[in-house]
């Protein structure tokens, strides 16, 4: 579970004002759950994401992974926890452009310090998102859907805790979004991972478990699916 | 548009700024070119009108007429008239000539010589039959001549007594005359019929550095020179009746400095049309001194221009390179507004106009800013000593002519051509075709091609043709033939050649490097390895630029060195040491000389040695002072071989001191020279002899020989010496030549073998007596200023031969084709290393700039600073190190290959002693130092680059 208490992101302004990014956010991701984080462009969705991802440092407040406080980390050890306990798919398809689709999903069990059957777990990845057949081509060769995919088993070969995903279907049309969360949600179930996306797309609001709303940097709204549901019930 | 352009290059300014330094570059060497070309060229035809051997005129300033006054008929006497035309008037051709030739006329003179007379009576002397003089008379002789002994000639002049006339100091010396003697001679009298006799009244010498003496006066053995009044009356009054004509010279003095490039034609035709206009009279012979070398000038004048052409292709061909890198980097991060503008509706010929625009500020700022460099660039190569090496030299004089803008139009429609020319591509694809393009994998032209096989395979043509017709090309040159530049240009062919080569063979050696340890690489291996393999294409550019760099840097170093060093050890080898000089000893020389002249029986030279212990003064100032006794003309023979009178001299060393101080390489032979002149030491008798002497007559050490030595008058009488032992056989000898290399009269060029003996001056001394010789001197550090200062100090001190090693030297770096050599060498030298840390700083710079959203992903995945450092340094391990050395290796094969090439074209035949390789550390030293500072700075940058790299914005560019 990824815990987030107080967090704001401060820019200065060159009028001697700050920017506030983030304003005394709180958010609890749940652990096996795909939590979406929604918001129009400028809300502050991707800031909170590379805040809790370990990829940006907060101006205040604290953020939680698991046992592990981030908040006061050293470079080194978030780069341990990126490494071996994070997924990540950008909204940009950010495959490395000289591998192949096999060498990135690869490469990430190699970051991984996986030593022994990194070609299986590769391949394995690459089956699961629909790709056995496009292993060896280069991300050039590719549709954007298919980098995408390619990301996606990129970020879950090496088991990670959590898949943080940063608008990973903007650049996608609707059918072939849909298709990308699905296979988010197939991974919850098979691999017991969890998932932080953020979009603005509202087709895809019906397929979170959690959902925070954002707005010029405040939480907006919450939903939980399941507090909703018991709530029904 | 322009608004656009100016904001797109102020937007990319520091790659603006590479551009116009490139184009600056380039357009400044070229502008040099014809701006030191004129100035060289004119300093080239005053080197050949210096160098000219004199021939039938004494000065290369002068300009000879030489023709008869004929008899008239009725009254016998001579006729005050030289030809036609302006020529009529004997007093004022020498005018005229200077005024048809339009060059200031400095001095002249007219030499009018009567028909020579036989001797009828002569006080104070005996005198043959045979004997002859000649009444002379030499205009304005009086005002350029000064006295030894006795008086000028009056004006006035007695006809009833002897007539005065004045001798020269050699007519003396030869015939042995003394002022007041008078001569009465025959075959001529006055309207009186009063037989001439004329008295010696003065002996004259020339005055020194006067232009007017253009005849060499030691010519002058039988003139008595009468005045001016006399001269008239023998026009008027007296009969000559041993001839029909009186000889008349009139001599032209010119400045030869008033030769030059630009007016060398004109005088040419000039000469021509006189030879044309004086044909009518076969008797006229007009003749100039500067003729002859106005002839050879014209024949290797393209030389010079085409060898500074031709040494400046690689770096022209480097300059283009560096412009198309960095034009194409910077259209590489413009291709997606130009594939915007195509889809938007702007045409290709728009987008290429706009680009043309854009080219042609550049270049012409650079333009501008290149005047200045061309003519700091043309002084810089006129002061070119050696390589790297500037001295200052004030009489380079640079002038703009029309050739100037030639050249600079051509590079900047060159420059412009290279800037434009990456564009061509892009301006063809509207957004939708570039992206599809982007995706396509399509291989470079020189790949499709196999560029770098084809200039491998041209090169190795070229260099087999070399060295099937080395020696026949050496002696070509030799003979003033033209430099073959196919020749010179194939070292840039080959180092082009094996440049492509190298980078394509580079992603193969790191594919194998990789594949080989595939399993294990750590992650930072692994991505560098895959980013050197799979983008190879984009690196090849920075590997061939720093290829080339690298290489060029290297053989431009070694070619010129080379040169130079093998030039003055060439000069040092054949002076032997410092100072060579050969002093006049007194002798019976003149009386031997006139004996033999008169038929008589010949006699032995004997001389009186100069006082030798006088170098004692300044041996604390010296090295070494030595004596060596030379004769080029010795005839050889033993008991097994007859007679041998060609091609053999003599040289009569003192072996310690010789040794001391003589130029000698170590490696010209197995053995130290030291043994052998050792072996002189032990052996009084002994004799070293040449190897192509033992060879060709089957001398052997043990055996005796025998010489014969010519005396100055070539008489071998007198000097001989039966009792010599061969006691070593040596390859190469201070001063000594194996071969020599002569020109015949249709100027064909053909190589003689020399042979030579060595033995001990104090024998050879003993055996032949008292010779002159010569005395070697080996200054301190080269500096022969106390030698120089000591041979003024010497009042009685003749010296018949003086060399001087280091003046020699001086001159040969002035020589401006050896001027041209170093000084292009170097600036390529330079603008490589300038090239080099420009060219390699923007493509790194750019390229991680590029990759900055890679690099984001790989902090995101968990990459650390340190391991993406180590990622990059592998990647220039690969890239830049493994061109470093590539550029190196090949650099020393070019130098290896293709330094001979050179050596022929500068040293052809001249050089007596065989070539040496000179691959200077000290100048790698200097290239590899600039290149790891360059290195440095650049790893120091990416660095910076990398510690500075936020992962969130990083990533932010992608989605930008």
């Amino acid at each position: 579970m990824i815990t987030a208490e107080g967090i704001n992101k401060i820019y200065p302004l060159p009028g001697g004002e700050d920017f506030y990014a983030l304003r005394d956010v709180n958010v609890t991701i749940p652990d096996g759950k795909l939590t979406i984080l929604k918001g129009r462009s400028g809300s502050g969705k991707t800031t909170l994401l590379n805040i809790l991802s370990a990829l940006d440092d907060s101006s205040s407040g604290s953020v939680r992974f698991d046992d592990l406080m981030i908040t006061g980390m050293t470079e080194k050890e978030k780069e341990q926890l990126r490494r071996y306990q994070i997924g990540f798919v950008f909204q940009a398809v950010a495959l490395i452009p000289m591998m192949t689709a096999y060498e990135n999903v690869e490469y990430a069990l190699r970051l991984a310090g996986v030593k022994k059957g990194r070609k299986e777990r590769a391949i394995e990845c690459l089956t699961k998102v629909g790709l056995s057949e496009r292993m060896y081509h280069l991300p050039a060769q590719m549709s954007g859907g298919e980098q995408q995919r390619v990301a996606i088993a990129r970020a879950i070969s090496h088991h990670p805790k959590v898949i943080f995903a940063d608008e990973p279907t903007a650049e996608l049309d609707t059918v072939t979004a849909l298709r990308v969360v699905n296979i988010f949600k197939d991974l919850i179930k098979e691999e017991g991972c969890t998932i932080v996306m953020t979009t603005h797309s509202v087709d895809l609001m019906e397929a979170a478990d959690v959902l925070y709303e954002l707005l010029d940097g405040q939480v907006v709204n919450y939903t939980n699916r399941e507090e909703v549901e018991q709530d029904e019930r | 548009m322009r608004k656009f352009i100016t904001e797109k290059m102020l937007h990319k300014k520091w790659m603006t700024i590479c551009l116009l330094l490139g184009n600056i570059l380039l357009l400044g060497i070229a502008m040099s070119n014809p701006l030191y070309y004129h100035a060289a060229l004119n300093r080239t035809l005053q080197q050949y009108l210096d160098d000219a051997e004199p021939g039938k005129t004494r000065d290369v300033g002068e300009i000879r007429l030489q023709g008869r006054l004929v008899k008239d008929k009725e009254s016998g006497l001579f006729r005050n008239q030289f030809y036609k035309g302006d020529y009529k008037d004997p007093d004022k051709v020498c005018a005229q000539l200077a005024k048809d030739f339009d060059l200031p006329m400095i001095a002249s003179n007219r030499f009018y010589a009567f028909p020579a007379c036989k001797i009828k009576n002569m006080t104070m002397g005996n005198f043959s039959q045979s004997d002859k003089f000649m009444v002379s008379y030499l205009s304005e002789l009086k005002e350029h001549a000064e006295l030894v002994s006795g008086s000028f000639c009056s004006e006035e002049t007695d006809m009833k007594q002897a007539i005065p006339c004045v001798i020269n100091e050699h007519t003396m010396m030869e015939r042995g005359l003394m002022v007041g003697q008078e001569i009465t001679l025959e075959e001529v009298q006055d309207d009186k019929g009063n037989a001439l006799t004329l008295r010696v009244e003065g002996v004259f010498r020339e005055k020194e550095d006067d232009p007017y003496w253009m005849e060499d006066t030691e010519l002058y053995t039988m003139e008595l020179f009468v005045s001016d009044a006399f001269f008239q009356y023998c026009l008027e009054h007296v009969m000559f009746t041993s001839g029909k004509y009186i000889e008349v010279t009139f001599h032209t003095a010119i400045d030869p400095k008033d030769i030059t490039d630009y007016n060398y034609k004109r005088i040419q035709s000039e000469e021509s049309r006189l030879n044309g206009f004086f044909k009518g009279d076969s008797d006229i012979q007009l003749n100039t001194g500067f003729a002859g070398p106005i002839k050879e000038y014209k024949k290797n004048r393209s030389n010079v221009h085409m060898v500074m052409l031709i040494l400046q292709v690689p770096l022209f061909i480097l300059l283009a390179l560096f412009i198309y890198m960095v034009s194409k980097q910077m259209l590489s991060m413009e291709e997606n507004e130009v594939a915007m503008l195509k889809s938007r509706g702007a045409s290709r010929r728009q987008i290429l106009m706009m680009y043309i625009m854009q080219s042609s500020i550049i270049s012409g700022i650079a333009a501008l800013l290149g005047i200045p460099l061309a003519i700091f660039l043309s002084k810089m190569i006129g002061s070119a000593n050696s390589f790297l090496q500037f001295v200052s030299r004030s009489n380079m004089s640079i002038q703009f002519s029309f050739d100037v803008v030639l050249y600079l139009l051509i590079a900047m429609i060159f420059s412009i051509a290279m800037m434009v020319l990456p564009v061509i591509t892009t301006s063809k694809l509207t957004i939708v075709e570039y992206k599809q393009e982007h995706k396509k994998k399509k291989k470079p032209f020189w790949r499709r091609c196999f560029l770098d096989v084809i200039l491998l395979g041209i090169t190795a043509y070229i260099y087999y043709n070399f060295l099937q017709q080395k020696d026949t090309l050496s002696l070509k040159i030799a003979s003033g033939g033209d430099v073959d530049y196919m020749l010179l240009l194939s070292s840039a062919f080959f180092i082009l050649g094996m440049g492509f080569l190298f980078i394509r063979l580079v992603p193969v050696l790191v594919w194998v490097i990789f594949s080989i340890g595939k399993r294990f690489w750590k992650p930072e291996m692994y991505a560098s390895f895959l980013q050197i393999i799979r983008t190879s294409e984009k690196q090849e550019m920075i590997s061939l630029f720093l290829v080339m760099t690298i290489a060029l840097g290297i053989f431009n170093a070694a070619a010129a060195s080379t040169v130079n060093q093998n030039m003055e050890e060439g000069i040092r080898f054949t002076n032997g040491t410092d100072i060579v000089l050969k002093e006049q000893f007194e002798s019976n020389y003149y009386s031997v000389k006139r004996q033999k002249d008169q038929g008589g029986e010949n006699s032995e030279i004997v001389y009186k040695e100069a006082d030798y212990e006088k170098y004692d003064t300044i041996r604390e100032q010296v090295d070494v002072v030595t004596r060596v006794f030379h004769c080029d003309n010795v005839t050889f023979s033993s008991n097994e071989i007859p007679p041998v009178t060609q091609n053999f001299s003599y040289m009569g060393i003192e072996s310690k001191s010789f040794g001391e101080a003589c130029y000698f390489r170590n490696d010209l032979m197995k053995k130290h020279w030291y043994h052998y002149l050792n072996l002189l030491a032990e052996n009084y008798y002994g004799v070293l002899v040449s190897k192509a002497a033992a060879e060709e007559y089957n001398l052997e050490v043990g055996q005796n020989v025998y010489l014969e030595f010519a005396d100055e008058l070539d008489c071998k009488e007198f000097l001989n010496c039966y009792n010599m032992k061969i006691v070593g056989i040596v390859d190469y000898f201070p001063t000594r030549a194996n071969e020599e290399v002569t020109m015949d009269d249709k100027g064909k060029v053909r190589s003689t073998p020399k042979y030579y003996v060595i033995g001990n001056f104090d024998f050879i001394m003993g055996e032949l007596g008292v010779q002159e010789y010569n005395v070697y001197i080996k200054a301190k550090n080269h500096d022969t200023e106390p030698v120089y200062q000591f041979i003024k100090g010497q009042t009685w001190m003749h010296l018949k031969e003086f060399k001087d090693a280091e003046n020699e030297i001086l001159i040969k770096k002035n020589d401006p084709m050896l001027q041209v050599t170093n000084g292009i060498l170097t600036i390529s030298f330079l603008v490589v290393i300038v090239l080099c840390a420009a060219g390699f700083l923007i493509y790194w710079t750019l390229s991680i700039r590029e990759r900055e959203l890679l690099f984001g992903i790989y902090r995101a995945m968990g990459l650390s600073k340190g391991e993406l450092k180590k990622m990059l340094i592998n990647e220039h391990f690969f890239s830049t190190l493994l061109s470093i050395v590539a550029g190196a290796l090949i650099g020393i094969v070019t130098s290896l290959l293709f330094v001979p090439v050179m050596e022929i074209t500068y040293l052809p035949g001249a050089q007596i002693i065989p070539m040496k390789m000179v691959l200077n550390f000290m100048d790698i030293a200097k290239l590899g130092s600039v290149v790891l500072v360059m290195v440095l700075i650049c790893i120091l940058v990416l660095m910076r680059l990398v510690s500075r790299l936020k992962i969130s914005q990083a990533l932010k560019l992608g989605e930008d």
